[in-house]
């Protein structure tokens, strides 16, 4: 019954996907940029489920599971003040500077503003590789929850499987409102189902309060932050999800907007869409030690599927599964089609091979990358161990670091290239080795004083952009920004 | 930005730093203290934008956009 039920869902989400296709019209611009029409609604909801990956349910209920409810504290509550702020600043002037000079990328924003190749290339190099983590943890994600929810019946690389094949799908079907319009559906399912998920599960452990009360006797640690959270870290940890603003599939979000007007309702409602996914998870985390008290490892990656299986078997149990790959879904498809998106401008059609590309090459090319990429992803998934869900946050935290480089470019004249390179070659060499010492060192933060390494790879990046600027001549390039 | 903007982000930044109860056992609503105040500060950030976009929406930005519509290709191939 719960495979049915999957399987009609992802036939749903199949059939979205082609009604949308219908409406592009063949050009690079319709299947990269939906034509830049995408009004209000859509926008709040697929800039919210391209953000919110598994991680928000799968992760976030992982980490409460291990933490408690301080993770609602460091990680939701960040993300709805910064999110909204990086939208309202930085989404509002990078869609009037895309509009105006027919932007379709970052890495051809960053290049044409500072009139440098190489620094586009490696660039691009950087934020692909980020990403690559990122794609990871949703075809893992989807694998755990087919292979969970059908007690072990379906193996992971099936349901990893069976999500890439969907995706590749749509995606390269209907290019960009495709993706959207299946965010847009996708993320009200998530959304309501992870409400019905919480209810019917605390329901069957006695309530709120009668399940506050069991944990209170077992785990009291988990219902106040006390030492599994740092003050430091909760002060640090704002600097997280500011790597919204350089993520490469919010930015061609961002570009798709009809009108300026349409970042209203992402702006304004994006905290209540956050806590109204996040509460859920992170409370199911917590009350996941009633029913598996010892899990340990990449095991707890899994104890919100695992809820779900042992308290809402049958349809119920379907549907909330079919929310979890909503979910995973949203943000892949995003993801997979920025990375396309990527690949088709700022290398095949900027370095010229192949010549000057026609409208429906351009799209073919598009095409091909997003199968690419998706089916590589897959392959990698199936070598890659479950501990790549601790990966997300030094993808995130490579992402913020480079945020000071696009700020300097659409807000500052006075930045140059050369402050852009020192910027970009610190969080090259910072990331690297920070990366390295967390793996020594389980739980590290610098010198152990719970200051995460995004603080002091952001705050470098920051200055040495500021510095090497003020020390080099001006580029002529800030004509963008006129 | 306009001063309210710039002061509202300030003291919403505080605001989310809430050591002052970092162990408080009591709850609100059922939720212990730590969550149920982080889910208010997400209703309270939400407010908070919702007068931004209606009394501080960045309207030069529109007309930026549509001044001169592609004014320059961008440079793909060599």
């Amino acid at each position: 019954m719960i495979l049915a039920i999957v399987f009609a869902y992802l036939g749903l989400v199949l059939s979205i996907g082609f009604l949308s296709q219908r409406l592009n019209t063949g050009t690079g611009e319709s299947f990269f940029l939906a034509d830049r029409s995408i009004g209000s609604f859509v926008m709040l909801m697929t800039l919210f489920g391209t953000h919110m990956t598994s991680f928000a349910l799968l992760g976030a209920s992982a980490e409460s599971y291990r933490v408690g409810i301080g993770v609602f504290s460091l990680m939701a509550s960040s993300s709805a003040l910064m999110v909204p702020i990086i939208f309202y600043f930085v989404g509002t002037r990078v869609w009037a500077l895309g509009k105006r000079h027919g932007f379709v990328t970052q890495v051809e924003l960053i290049r044409r503003r500072f009139g440098s190749d190489a620094l586009g290339l490696v660039l691009f190099v950087v934020l692909v590789l980020l990403m690559i983590p990122y794609l990871l943890i949703g075809i893992m994600g989807g694998g755990i929850t087919l292979n969970q929810i059908s007690s072990g019946a379906v193996e992971q690389w099936v349901g990893g499987l069976l999500i890439a094949m969907v995706v590749i799908s749509y995606v390269s079907m209907a290019g960009l409102r495709g993706t959207a319009w299946v965010n847009t559906f996708q993320t009200t399912l998530f959304m309501v189902l992870g409400g019905v998920t919480a209810v019917v599960i605390v329901g069957k452990l006695g309530g709120l309060s009668g399940a506050m009360e069991r944990i209170a006797e077992v785990s009291p640690e988990l219902l106040v932050r006390g030492d599994n959270v740092r003050p430091l870290q909760l002060l640090t940890y704002t600097l997280i999800p500011v790597s919204v603003g350089m993520f490469p599939h919010i930015f061609m979000h961002w570009l798709s907007a009809k009108s300026l007007a349409t970042f209203k309702a992402p702006i304004t409602f994006y905290p209540l869409c956050i806590a109204a996914v996040w509460v859920p998870s992170v409370l199911l985390g917590v009350f996941g030690h009633l029913d598996f008290p010892d899990l340990q490892g990449p095991a707890t990656n899994s104890v919100l599927v695992q809820m779900i299986a042992l308290h809402a078997p049958g349809v119920l149990g379907g549907l909330l599964a079919a929310g979890v790959f909503a979910a995973i879904m949203s943000s892949l498809d995003s993801q997979s089609l920025s990375l396309g998106t990527m690949f088709t401008r700022d290398v095949v059609e900027h370095y010229g091979w192949g010549g000057k590309l026609t409208e429906a090459t351009r799209v073919r090319v598009g095409r091909l990358f997003v199968v690419g990429i998706v089916a590589t992803t897959f392959v990698l998934s199936l070598i890659t161990t479950p501990s790549i869900f601790r990966m997300a946050v030094w993808s995130f935290t490579g992402y913020s670091s480079l945020l000071p480089i696009l700020l300097a470019a659409i807000f500052w004249r006075r930045a140059t290239a050369a402050g852009a390179w020192a910027a970009l070659l610190s969080v090259i060499a910072l990331w690297i080795y920070f990366f390295q010492r967390s793996s020594e060192v389980p739980g590290y933060t610098v010198g152990g004083t719970g200051v995460l390494p995004v603080a002091v790879m952001f705050v470098t990046s920051a200055v040495l952009m500021v510095a090497v600027s003020l020390a080099t001549r001006p580029h002529r390039r800030a004509e963008l920004l006129d | 930005m306009r001063w309210w903007v710039g002061t509202g982000l300030i003291a919403l930044y505080v605001l989310r730093l809430d050591f002052w109860w970092w162990n408080a056992t009591e709850r609100i609503a059922g939720l212990p203290l730590g969550l149920a105040y982080h889910l208010i500060f997400c209703g309270v950030v939400a407010l908070f934008f919702g007068l931004v976009v209606r009394h501080a929406w960045p309207r030069e930005l529109d007309r930026a956009s549509e001044d001169v519509s592609r004014d320059e290709p961008v440079e793909t191939g060599r």
